[in-house]
């Protein structure tokens, strides 16, 4: 048992970088495929090494430190940003017995520890003393604390019906009906809201290419800027995990296809909506920050309020009110 | 006093609160002060932690370390202003300060030490998330919905005193 | 057995509700109606609302207290007869805003109306409720919104000031309030003060006396600044100077009054054993009256060189607070009564000095007191009706001023308190200078233009309101004596329902 305590973590830890290699490799080829490319296919078989390749070149790059930057915050900023994304997998429940930090107030853990990832941001792209990094950097927290509202708001409907906010319980809740089907106003503006804050394309701005050379890590190379790359793509992870365990009904079986182990059935899931999130990424171009702005605070926040008080409503018809 | 495992993390929760609360004060980089103060704000959630407030923690850290750091840094990184606060109060008004926080510490210490902590140790497990929301949604709906109007006089406020003049 | 929401009757919450309702109309109205509208009637709309909160309020004298959800809230006769004084000054403000606040000159006139409704709320709540995490929210209510009313003449510099300065110093003064208040829970583990009543007892009994001490002082601290008594005075002159004439006069009115029914609710429940004890008369006693006589000597020696009219009235403001404090230090027999009796002169005779401040503002466009050169000769009737508020706040005889603090004094007198009496009737005699200055200015200075001043129909009535008032109350003193001592102010005190709530 207490052997457990310590190796489970470290081996999570290899799960999840290993997660991240082949998300990015995967990404890659997906986008390709989607532009009709080939995607990277030199480095090893299928281009499987591709990725492993690119972090070796990362870790052996210089270290640069820009002289008008403020040194202790721009060493720091990646590690907060890096810390608190990894610290959420604890929470996540992969099946009914392969969970880590099986605490009452899960979700609202999740959501709480991902918000610190944007101090490291605004301190990086502050720190960097460059605008393109400062204005990333803004645009990056402007964006999380107004998507982060209709996040929680859609998440209510979620919590009134399970009864809860452990991430097991809102699982077991499931058993009958995944919420994705009663809840489905809340998944809408949830999965939305989860984009921008991940992000991703289309809410990429944060570190938009084209008018930001590279948004807030735009001074970062080497080894620090893997550990900003590493923040988002574990939060991939991490997001898309959550996305099953609320939505999807977790590790429950569909069609009562209990044959296939409850692993297997949330890894299917999970990759789905990973796979969904490299399809909109190859689909939609990024909006403006102006249009940002509305849809999360005239559209999706209405929109979560609207379903609070659908659910709440729905709760009382008999029938149909065992679903919410 | 035992060295068990939540009293050394009580140590070091406490000392990580107090000295990032110290050290907000002695910065001079006004960013460097919030990063400070948010610092203070994941170390006060540490020690919810330890006293089975999850709830208290968790929000703790979505409001103060996560939202209102980062609105204060916004508001910081927006508006003008100098990078660092040259602190050039008198030294007679810093003096006057000084003696009056230690006469309130001195206070507080003695009036700690003086008492005698008896009786027995609360059972902090039992209050759980749901019964914090009957207590909040039955006994004290009264306050609460008043704090909505709070909320709202303050959003309302906020507005109109930031508002950026439409002739200027 | 245990009673929920709609077990109780919501009706004793009628004008709590009718504020509310009206604030959230006119915002909505706000929302909808066009940006050039003239939003002068939403001051009448919201005094329609007032005079009928007033209605309900009034209405429900006599009858028997009653409480919601563990005393959350509570109807009392303190609550009662606290909460008219608190609506009939928010009134008066109203009706004062209705004249004397404009579109042009203040952009934001929607949000004025309802930002005062909502610290209207805030301030009602504060003297009706026995719980202290409800009266911390109406005291929350009542600053926040207060501090934005200070600063909503934008363009004025000074009122940018105000709000700025009343911000952070009611901040700290929040913040020491809270810390007393979580010394309290923490010692009884309750926020119901009936509870918190029996079990501070213990707590005091068992070991924990220092404690109950620092609790209590530290509220004391924050009331301190809440009910502008020095040495917590500093932000009163600025705020008052800076912030727009009706708002001073909320501030000096309403929040007082609500303030020294929040501050006699939670000491008087929560640690009137200390008298008992003794403890109270020789701890707490003291450091109460040196509050009371430092603000009469600075209220009163400070206003005598301002040359500012509303500055001059915030520091008047200050040494009044050191008056009302005497009955709360020596807990007389008559404590209640002279407390009450004392606000209500307070506010008939504030109210009208402010429509005069007000009045001469717009005339002169400043608020110096050389404003009131000659105002005999301009507007005789608006001097005379100066004159009346200028005498009472003074306290001369056959006015309300003076028997509210013969009242006081009287007090002070029958509980033994020489020396406080002796400094109440040394400041009030300086202040009789300041005072009387205004006075020399009116009938013995040579006005700055020869034209007659017109005096709109609003303040007109303001005016007649504030002398019925002030003469009323001095001539028949009695009949507000009655009245008041009819009522059942010891009902504050007692618990409703035996058996504590609470975990």
């Amino acid at each position: 048992m207490q052997a457990w305590m310590w190796l489970g973590p470290v081996i999570m830890l290899f799960v999840v970088l290993g997660f991240v290699t082949l998300a990015i490799l995967f990404e890659r080829k997906v986008i390709g495929w989607m532009q009709s490319r080939i995607g990277p296919n030199r480095v090893g078989p299928w281009g499987l090494f591709q990725t492993v390749a690119d972090v070796l070149k990362l870790l052996l790059k210089e270290d640069i430190v820009p002289q008008k930057a403020d040194e202790t915050l721009f060493k720091l900023a990646p590690v907060i940003a890096f810390v608190p994304a990894f610290a959420v997998v604890a929470v996540l429940p992969f099946t009914d017995s392969l969970v880590f930090a099986d605490i009452g107030v899960g979700l609202l853990y999740f959501i709480a520890i991902s918000s610190i990832t944007t101090i490291g941001i605004l301190a990086g792209g502050w720190a960097s003393n460059n605008k393109y990094a400062l204005i990333g950097a803004m645009r990056s927290a402007a964006q999380m604390i107004s998507y982060e509202i209709p996040l929680v708001m859609a998440l209510v409907g979620v919590i009134m019906a399970a009864g809860t906010l452990n991430l097991s319980g809102i699982v077991e809740a499931q058993k009958e009906m995944w919420f994705i089907v009663p809840q489905f106003i809340g998944f809408v503006v949830f999965f939305i809201a989860s984009l921008a804050e991940l992000n991703r394309t289309p809410f990429d701005l944060p570190e938009a290419e084209s008018e930001l050379v590279a948004g807030y890590h735009v001074e970062y190379s080497g080894f620090r800027f893997a550990f900003f790359m590493l923040a988002e793509y574990v939060y991939v992870f991490a997001m898309s995990a959550l996305t099953t365990v609320l939505f999807l009904g977790g590790w429950n079986p569909l069609f009562g296809f209990t044959f296939l182990p409850p692993l297997i059935w949330f890894l299917l899931k999970f990759s789905l909506i990973v796979f969904t999130l490299i399809w909109i990424r190859a689909t939609l171009p990024r909006i403006r920050v102006d249009q940002l702005m509305q849809l999360g605070w005239k559209v999706l926040l209405p929109l979560a309020l609207f379903n609070i008080f659908l659910s709440a409503l729905l709760k009382e018809i008999p029938g149909i009110g065992s679903y919410y | 006093m035992q060295w068990n495992g939540e009293f050394l993390a009580f140590f070091l929760l406490s000392v990580m609160a107090i000295g990032g609360a110290v050290f907000m004060i002695h910065f001079t980089r006004v960013v460097h002060m919030v990063l400070a103060l948010a610092f203070t704000f994941l170390s006060i959630a540490g020690i919810y932690v330890l006293l089975h407030a999850e709830f208290v923690a968790a929000v703790q850290v979505l409001i103060y370390t996560g939202a209102v750091s980062i609105l204060m840094l916004f508001g910081i990184m927006l508006t003008k202003h100098r990078t660092s606060d040259h602190s050039d109060s008198r030294s007679r008004h810093q003096l006057l300060s000084f003696v009056g926080v230690a006469a309130f510490f001195g206070v507080i210490m003695w009036v700690i030490y003086h008492t005698p902590f008896s009786g027995g140790k609360a059972e902090t497990a039992k209050y759980t998330v749901a019964n914090l929301g009957e207590w909040v949604f039955k006994q004290y709906v009264i306050p609460f919905e008043l704090t909505s109007v709070l909320l709202l006089a303050a959003l309302v406020g906020a507005v109109i005193l930031a508002k950026k003049e439409r002739d200027a | 057995m245990e009673k929920v929401l709609l077990d109780y009757d919501w009706t004793v919450m009628a004008p709590e509700i009718i504020i509310a309702a009206a604030a959230a109309l006119l915002s909505l109205a706000d929302l909808f109606l066009r940006e050039n509208t003239d939003r002068r009637f939403f001051s009448w709309f919201s005094l329609a609302a007032v005079i009928a909160a007033i209605f309900f309020t009034v209405s429900r004298f006599g009858q028997q207290p009653y409480e919601i959800l563990g005393d959350t809230y509570r109807v009392d006769d303190f609550a009662l007869a606290f909460k008219t004084a608190v609506l009939s000054g928010v009134g008066l403000v109203f009706l004062l805003s209705a004249w004397g606040v404009r579109q042009e000159e203040i952009r934001f006139r929607g949000e004025y109306d309802y930002l005062l409704l909502a610290a209207a709320l805030g301030a009602m709540i504060m003297t009706s409720s026995a719980d202290l995490i409800t009266l911390f929210v109406g005291l929350e209510l009542l600053s926040i919104s207060s501090y934005i009313l200070a600063g909503i003449h934008r363009e004025r510099y000074a009122s940018n000031e105000a709000a700025w300065k009343y911000v952070v110093q009611g901040g700290v003064a929040s913040a020491f309030i809270l810390y007393g208040m979580s010394f309290v829970y923490g010692l009884t583990g309750s926020t119901n003060l009936y509870t918190i009543q029996q079990r501070l007892v213990e707590a005091y009994q068992t070991g924990y006396d220092a404690f109950v001490l620092l609790s209590l002082f530290l509220m004391l601290l924050g009331f301190g600044f809440k009910i502008a008594s020095a040495p917590f005075h500093m932000w009163v002159p600025d705020v008052y100077q800076g912030a727009p004439t009706p708002v001073t006069s909320f501030l000096a009115v309403v929040s007082k009054t609500a303030a020294f029914a929040l501050v006699l609710r939670i000491v008087l429940v929560g640690y009137i054993f200390l008298y008992q004890m003794q403890i109270w008369q020789q701890v707490v006693e003291p450091v109460l009256l040196v509050l009371a006589g430092l603000s009469m000597v600075i209220g009163n020696t400070a206003a005598l060189h301002q040359t500012d009219t509303k500055r001059l009235l915030a520091y008047s403001s200050v040494a009044h607070a050191g008056y009302l404090l005497v009955p709360l230090s020596t807990l007389g027999a008559v404590l209640f009564e002279s407390t009450f009796y004392y606000l209500i002169a307070y506010l008939v005779m504030t109210m009208g000095a402010f429509t005069v401040a007000a009045l001469l503002e717009r005339e002169a466009g400043h608020g110096n007191i050389s404003g009131f050169a000659g105002l005999s000769r301009r507007s005789p009737g608006t001097a005379a009706a100066m004159t009346v508020f200028l005498l009472s706040l003074a306290g001369i005889p056959v006015t309300a001023g003076f028997f509210g603090k013969f009242y006081i004094l009287m007090n002070a007198l029958s509980t033994q308190h020489f020396w406080i009496a002796g400094i109440m009737v040394g400041t009030t005699v300086i202040s009789y200078y300041y005072y009387f200055g205004i006075i020399r200015q009116m009938y013995f200075r040579p006005p700055a233009s020869k034209d007659r001043m017109r005096v709109p129909m609003v303040p007109a009535l303001l005016l007649v309101i504030g002398i019925l008032g002030t003469v009323g109350l001095g001539v028949v003193p009695e009949w507000a004596v009655h009245w008041i001592g009819d009522l059942q102010w010891m009902s504050a005190l007692t618990p409703l329902n035996a058996g504590p709530p609470g975990p």
